[in-house]
Order: structure tokens, then C-alpha cells, then sequence
């Protein structure tokens, strides 16, 4: 993640992204509008993951192997936009390091293939004269809580 | 009691938190006869239309996560609406004849299998209908426009299928014939949190 500042108080971030599941890009603002040894911040990023493999982490169980096939094909392809609005503070010299404590919400924001979805909804389905279509994709969307604590190091 | 003032301030944006799911354009498509028979007499003056001898027809949408009302999931509670934007029937086979002799045709949900949505007190939900005078004339296929009612308070918690009826009239197809009858539906599953 590379880091620049304008002025004293601006700064702009911008690099890739990981979140264990996969790598996408991202890129913020962060004001600070006080160069104390324990200094105010507000935040607001943005990016988007471009992969990602939710089945590291997710264990499908069920007895049926077309429904848990459909929901593992639906979560090897695990990607979404995400906005996040943050307050923090900073601990150290805004000239060197600082060590950051962040708290606030995040909008994230996904798109369901339309075709996986049905994959999954036609393998729970019971009777052979049904048939399910889900013609677009399906928006998996939220906003939910989010923390983050990390480190600057400013080298000029 | 400053301090208290200050966290909730600072907690309650949390209060807007949720997780929401949703699909505007769903189609769940259930042939009448179950298979490629004509189970449906020809020419027939429509009115109750059974199905094989029965009042209505069942649609199984399977035990689908999030098909219920409400489902806990770990500290929040998902609320699930399926709304039915309309229907649709088409015909299996152009040599059926067609459905242009139909006036009216209605879909309704049953409280159960035996029920005639005709009779008084049948307690039956419309849930889309046809109109020859409003619509136009059909050909191969029928167009109901939908209510906007939320299927969901009719599926089943537990066999996960509904009770469907179709209420008609006018003249059916000239020849014995089968129809898939289709409906259009619009997921929307929310979890609040906290």
C-alpha cells in the first residue's frame, strides 16, 4: 500500500488487496487534522476483490451432493465492491510512525451469478416438473461493523 | 452519564446495520400434467379447472434456505419476502388448439387440496389474474398480472409446497392439452443486525 500527503492533514492511500481469500485493489483518504502524539483521524476507503475462494474457510454439509457441489461452485468465485467510513486514532509522530486503532462501517456490495444460483435452488428441488430460473444475477449486499488496526511508516 | 451519552452516540450507527439478499427476477416454472400427457379435456367449458381429478395443484419449491418468514441466524433474524410480480401459462403443444376462447383466468393459493376458491368462505388469496378485456386475447400462452402478494406466508414451513388453483372462464384449448404454469417472484431475504 504506497501513501502520499498533499498537505499535512491529507493523506491518500491506494495498492492491492488481500483478504485471505483472494486479491483485488483499494484506495482512501484519510484526514488528520492534528499532529499530536495522539491524533484524531477520519477515514474513507474503497475497493474491489477481484477473486476469492470462500471454500477455504466454508464447509458445506448436507446430504445432497448437487446442492453441496452447486453451493461450493458458487463460493470458489467470491468477489465484491466494498466502501468503508472509519474514525480513529493514531498513536506516535505523524512525521515517522504511527500505530492506528480504526472503528466504523463498511458497505459491501456482491453480485451472485444468476446460473450458480439456480444451480443451487434446482438441486434442492424435490419435483421434476418444477423448474427454477433465476434470470439475473443475485445482489448479496450489507452494511455491517468493521475495525482495523495496522501501522504508517512515513519515509518522506 | 457523559460518557454513556457518548458511546451510544458512537454505537449508534451500528443500529443500521443489515445483510440483505435479493433477486427481482426469479421464475419458477410447474408443468400441470407431469410430463408431456394432455391431462386437460378439450374444448371444455372452464371454470374450476382441476388438475388429474384434483382442485388444485402443488408446487414443491423444496426445502430452500430462506424460503420461511424468519430464520435465525446466529444473533440475527433474516426476514424473507418472495413477491409474485405475475404469472404466466403457456401451452406444451401448438396442436392443443389455444386459449383465445378464454375470458378469465385466475391463480389462486388454496388453504388446501379439497378447496373450490368459487365457494363462499373458501378463505383462497388471489394471487394473479387474466382478464380477455383488459389484457387481449391469448394465443399459446396467458399472461396473469400478479397482485404483488408475498408467497412466502403460503409455502409451508415444513413440506415447503404450496396449494395452487387456477379459476377460468370461457372455453379451453380445442384439443386435450398440457400447460407450464410459470410464476415470476422477487427474493428479497434482510438480516438486521444488532
Amino acid at each position: 500500500m504506497l501513501l502520499v500527503r498533499p498537505f499535512w492533514w491529507l493523506r491518500l492511500n491506494g495498492g492491492l488487496a488481500y483478504n485471505v481469500a483472494g486479491f483485488g485493489y483499494r484506495g482512501g483518504i484519510t484526514l488528520s487534522p492534528a499532529d499530536w502524539a495522539v491524533s484524531p483521524t477520519l477515514n474513507i476507503d474503497a475497493g474491489q476483490y477481484l477473486s476469492g475462494d470462500l471454500n477455504k474457510f466454508v464447509t458445506v454439509n448436507d446430504s445432497n451432493p448437487a446442492f453441496v457441489g452447486a453451493v461450493r461452485t458458487l463460493l470458489s468465485k467470491t468477489t465484491y465492491k466494498f466502501a468503508t467510513a472509519q474514525v480513529g486514532l493514531e498513536f506516535g509522530s505523524q512525521r515517522r510512525f504511527v500505530f492506528y486503532v480504526r472503528g466504523g462501517l463498511t458497505y459491501f456490495e456482491s453480485s451472485l451469478s444468476g446460473a450458480e444460483i439456480t444451480a443451487v435452488a434446482q438441486s434442492k428441488n424435490p419435483d421434476p416438473n418444477n423448474t427454477y430460473n433465476f434470470r439475473g444475477d443475485t445482489k448479496f449486499s450489507g452494511i455491517l461493523p468493521c475495525a482495523s488496526l495496522g501501522f504508517n511508516l512515513f519515509v518522506y | 452519564m457523559r460518557n454513556l451519552k457518548a458511546i451510544s452516540l458512537l454505537l449508534l450507527p451500528l443500529f443500521g446495520c443489515f445483510a440483505q439478499l435479493e433477486n427481482p427476477d426469479i421464475a419458477l416454472s410447474h408443468n400441470l400434467c407431469g410430463g408431456t400427457a394432455n391431462c386437460m379435456p378439450g374444448a371444455l367449458p372452464l371454470g374450476l379447472m382441476q388438475i388429474s381429478g384434483q382442485n388444485t395443484f402443488t408446487v414443491d419449491f423444496g426445502d430452500q434456505p430462506l424460503l420461511q418468514p424468519s430464520t435465525a441466524v446466529g444473533p440475527a433474524t433474516v426476514n424473507t419476502s418472495l413477491i409474485l410480480g405475475g404469472a404466466g401459462i403457456q401451452l406444451q403443444n401448438a396442436a392443443s388448439g389455444d386459449f383465445s376462447q378464454v375470458a378469465t383466468i385466475s391463480l389462486l393459493a388454496a388453504p388446501s387440496a379439497t378447496t373450490d376458491c368459487s365457494a363462499t368462505g373458501s378463505n383462497c388469496t388471489v394471487l394473479a389474474d387474466y382478464d380477455r378485456a383488459r389484457d387481449g386475447a391469448a394465443n399459446q400462452s396467458i399472461t396473469l398480472r400478479g397482485r404483488g402478494v408475498d408467497l412466502i406466508t403460503f409455502i409451508s414451513s415444513t413440506s415447503h409446497s404450496m396449494n395452487l388453483q387456477l379459476q377460468a372462464s370461457g372455453t379451453g384449448p380445442s384439443g386435450a392439452w398440457n400447460a407450464d404454469v410459470s410464476m415470476d417472484m422477487g427474493l428479497k431475504a434482510r438480516a438486521n443486525f444488532p
